[in-house]
């Protein structure tokens, strides 16, 4: 019963995650390749606060949240200057550096990581397993709405005139810059709610937990189930969490897998699963 | 009539290369003005200066007697400069109904109030009047990318009225067109012309602007060569002289 339990917060966070990175990826168009650092960002500043401070996971949580996003609007800086491959490149970049300076700064435990970050508690009762599950599931309800309501909303269509055509997008008065680092901020506070709920869940955390390795399985998750989708991204994390744990004997070579997969979805079905133009969908929705 | 728009002795430079070399051109409220010239005159770098892609080196450019040179596009979008482009630029995985909407949600996109609300039915009506008027209603739920050129063209048009602009600008409006589209986008102009905008077009070949418009004025490298009635142009030495090599001027 734990087990599955464990693996149902895993699900619930790798969505909040793929739904985060598909903010900025998939609606306004912003290539990321280093989304773990924002992850990593959120989980280290929600121990960091919980541990130093001695406060609760229920003030670590927020703060978390909006340290995450104002972080995210000045790593999203450099998307201004350069795009495509070169922000690809730019954000592998900051993937190293944040997780450099989790693991060699002092302040931030360095190699030993954080420790001793509170399991959640209420009421001073702690926590169970199941109330966790339960939690994460209703965050992760509440970002799939918040993920809808920027898809379907004013700010949506404009991230997504950005991603499609930046002169066009200008001169129909999308402020370009505005709105590529508000897809920074939004993507990068959904990061920190994961990264959070990440830390206080296996009240450890290291560097090693934030690599690059996990930036492309992120975005693995959203180019599998279909970019620029809710769904989608709810599709990709759960395949991507459960497969593992399926085929044991594949776990090993997990990033090899993932990165076959990407690349064979890049190449074949680069509407992922059920995107929006993709066959699956199209069948469903009786298009096709 | 008055003056709407005001171009003052810009200046644009690219390296080396002079684009401007100090045109100053007016537009008036209501007017349909030809701007024409052989290619690489500067006939789009100055399109791109009114619409605040490129900021000129020297010289001012008036919109209302508001100087406009130095706002990036979205603030002269929001103003009431509308503009489509020579070579199409839909937002090509968008619905032809969501490339309008981009453009009606103008004033949401400003400060972050209205940033979180949805399209309304009354955004969803203008959409569909604008697609109207362009004869592309019947498209709406269509993927942008899969429209042929001259749908392209008119979806532009669409996206630029959705601005409610009082000035569009036409960069070659005609090209790559057959000669049935063409007729299209003329009678589309007159429409437009005939709500009261101020409209530019850019066009290299006379012969499409005659019965368009009033007056014309032509650039070559950069310099103002000639302005007056098209066929007073047409008839121009220093026209001919520029576009020399081509058959034929109109």
């Amino acid at each position: 019963m734990n087990y599955y339990l464990t693996i149902l917060i895993y699900i619930g966070i790798n969505s909040i995650l793929a739904l985060s990175l598909n903010i900025i990826v998939g609606y306004a168009g912003q290539i990321s390749l280093g989304h773990a650092a924002f992850y990593g960002i959120g989980a280290y500043s929600s121990a960091l606060i919980a541990t130093k401070l001695g406060v609760s996971f229920w003030v670590a949580l927020p703060s978390a949240i909006v340290i995450t996003a104002i972080v995210g609007a000045i790593l999203g800086l450099p998307s201004l200057r350069v795009s495509e491959d070169f922000l690809a490149i730019t954000t592998i970049g900051i993937n190293f550096v944040v997780q450099a300076v989790f693991k060699y700064v002092k302040f931030f435990g360095g190699a030993l990581g954080v420790s001793g970050i509170p399991f959640p508690s209420l009421g001073g009762h702690r926590f169970s397993l199941a109330a966790f599950a339960v939690m994460t599931a209703i965050f992760t309800v509440i970002s799939a709405l918040v993920a809808h309501l920027i898809n379907t909303s004013w700010i949506g269509l404009g991230l997504k005139a950005v991603r499609e055509d930046e002169l066009a997008a200008s001169s129909s008065g999308v402020n370009v810059y505005k709105f590529k680092v508000l897809a920074f901020v939004l993507g990068s506070a959904l990061a920190g709610l994961a990264g959070s709920l990440y830390a206080h869940f296996m009240m450890f955390i290291t560097a090693d937990d934030f690599g690059f390795p996990l930036s492309i399985a992120i975005l693995s998750m959203i180019v599998i189930g279909g970019i620029g989708t809710v769904r989608g991204a709810f599709l990709g994390a759960l395949l991507l969490t459960i497969m593992p744990e399926v085929f044991r004997p594949l776990s090993d070579y997990r990033m090899l897998v993932y990165a076959i997969l990407l690349i064979l979805f890049m190449r074949f079905l680069p509407e992922g699963l059920i995107g929006d133009e993709s066959i699956v969908w199209k069948k469903i929705r009786g298009k096709a | 009539m008055s003056t709407i728009l005001e171009v003052k002795n810009v200046k644009k430079r690219f390296g080396g290369i002079e684009a401007l070399k100090g045109v100053s051109i007016a537009l008036s409220k209501g007017e349909i003005l030809g701007l024409i010239g052989p290619n690489g005159a500067g006939k789009t770098t100055l399109f791109n200066c009114i619409a605040g892609v490129y900021h000129p080196d020297d010289g001012e450019i008036l919109f209302k007697n508001r100087r406009i040179d130095m706002l990036p596009p979205h603030r002269v979008a929001e103003l009431g400069i509308a503009r489509t482009f020579q070579i199409v630029r839909p937002f090509k995985t968008l619905s032809v109904i969501d490339n309008v909407l981009v453009a009606l949600g103008l004033k949401n996109y400003i400060g972050y109030k209205n940033l979180f609300k949805k399209p309304g039915a009354n955004d969803f009506k203008k959409a569909i009047e604008l697609l109207k008027a362009v004869g592309l209603e019947s498209k709406k739920d269509e993927v942008s990318e899969n429209l042929s050129l001259g749908e392209l063209r008119r979806l532009e048009v669409a996206r630029a009225l959705a601005l409610d602009p009082e000035i569009i600008l036409l960069d070659e409006p005609y090209a790559g067109l057959r000669r049935h589209e063409e007729g299209r986008i003329s009678d589309m102009i007159r429409e437009l012309h005939s709500r009261g905008l101020s409209i530019i077009i850019v066009e290299h070949r006379v012969r499409l602007l005659m019965e368009l418009v009033e007056r014309v004025v032509v650039l070559d490298m950069g310099e103002l060569i000639a302005e007056g009635s098209p066929d007073e142009v047409r008839n121009n030495p220093r026209v001919i002289k520029a576009y020399l090599g081509e058959e034929e001027v109109a």
